[in-house]
């Protein structure tokens, strides 16, 4: 191995000098054995790149899950809205018709209350004459 | 776009999402709700995106975005407090590790670099993209991201050697 060519292109590595396949070779020069003792803590940091590279994301991706629920979500939220709204007209449609059909009750006993009082009024004329005839023809006795 | 289609498109890049969320959120579990919480706006957008030239490059700038204001809200919703309680348990397990975990060193190391450091760094030499790529993602010029790039690999290796020095002896 010709050192000496490595220690140049350490040189250019540390100034952000080399090209990638530059510092490709290099991380391989350094996963050999047989370094000398003044470059191995460029073995250690290219070891180190390198196995960084292996670090994987373990848990499993998952994409759609929550953008699907939030879809769903607003999907039956609306529904929901709507049968309340439509739950809550008829309840007030029937509550509305009860209270015409009430009135209407209402509206015919009255009436039928003032014809009878207009019958009472007969009656009282009547037990007027009734009394005046039982006046007259009973009290001389 | 289908579900099916949708997965085709996405899924090669999912651990690239999930490892720039992890370096910048740090916790496993933070990153994999971000991870989660990002395919589902994905998903969401998925009329959009599908006429987008890169929708990698597109989810990779979400991924930046969305962390980035996930650790502003952190620190505004007074966060410090664990956060710093982070870095010094850090030190500590720094020192356990830096014998036995060379990896891990690197790995503190990168997660103590500036946020925007953090991500260059990420995508270029562990996700491999390229310049072009690198600045549609994070938004920036070529030479802006060259030298942070530079920067932060200059301050690994500073404290890698630090660190490694201290072990030694």
């Amino acid at each position: 191995m010709d050192w000496d060519k490595i220690e140049i292109l350490l040189e250019k590595y540390e100034n952000a000098a080399t090209t990638l396949a530059e510092e490709q070779l290099l991380k391989s020069v350094f996963e050999k054995e047989d370094i000398p003792i003044h470059l191995q803590s460029y073995k250690i940091l290219f070891n180190t790149f390198t196995a960084s590279k292996n670090e994987l994301f373990k848990p499993e991706l998952k994409v759609n899950k929550s953008t699907f629920n939030w879809r769903y979500l607003s999907i039956a939220a609306s529904i929901l809205v709507l049968f309340s709204i439509s739950i809550g007209y008829q309840q007030y449609e029937k509550k509305q018709q009860a209270k015409e059909a009430f009135a209407e009750t209402k509206k015919a006993l009255d009436m039928l209350s003032q014809n009878m009082n207009k019958g009472n009024l007969a009656f009282v004329q009547l037990k007027e004459y009734q009394y005046t005839t039982d006046k007259i023809f009973n009290s001389p006795k | 776009m289908t579900q099916k289609e949708f997965l085709l498109n996405v899924l090669p890049f999912k651990d690239k999402v999930y490892r720039l969320a992890k370096r910048l959120l740090v916790s496993t579990d933070e990153a994999e709700d971000a991870t989660q919480e990002l395919f589902m706006k994905l998903w969401n957008k998925k009329e959009e995106i599908s006429s987008l030239r890169s929708i990698e490059a597109y989810a990779m700038t979400m991924t930046k975005n969305f962390c980035l204001d996930r650790l502003k809200s952190k620190q505004a919703s007074n966060l410090t407090l664990v956060h710093s309680n982070y870095i010094s348990n850090d030190i500590s397990l720094d020192k356990k590790l830096e014998i036995e975990n060379s990896v891990q060193i690197v790995r503190k190391l990168m997660d103590k670099l500036p946020e925007q450091q953090r991500i260059i760094i990420q995508l270029r030499d562990i996700e491999e993209y390229d310049y072009d790529e690198i600045c549609e993602i994070v938004e920036m010029n070529q030479t802006a991201v060259r030298v942070a790039l530079s920067r932060a690999r200059k301050t690994i290796r500073e404290q890698l050697l630090k660190t490694h020095a201290y072990g030694l002896g």
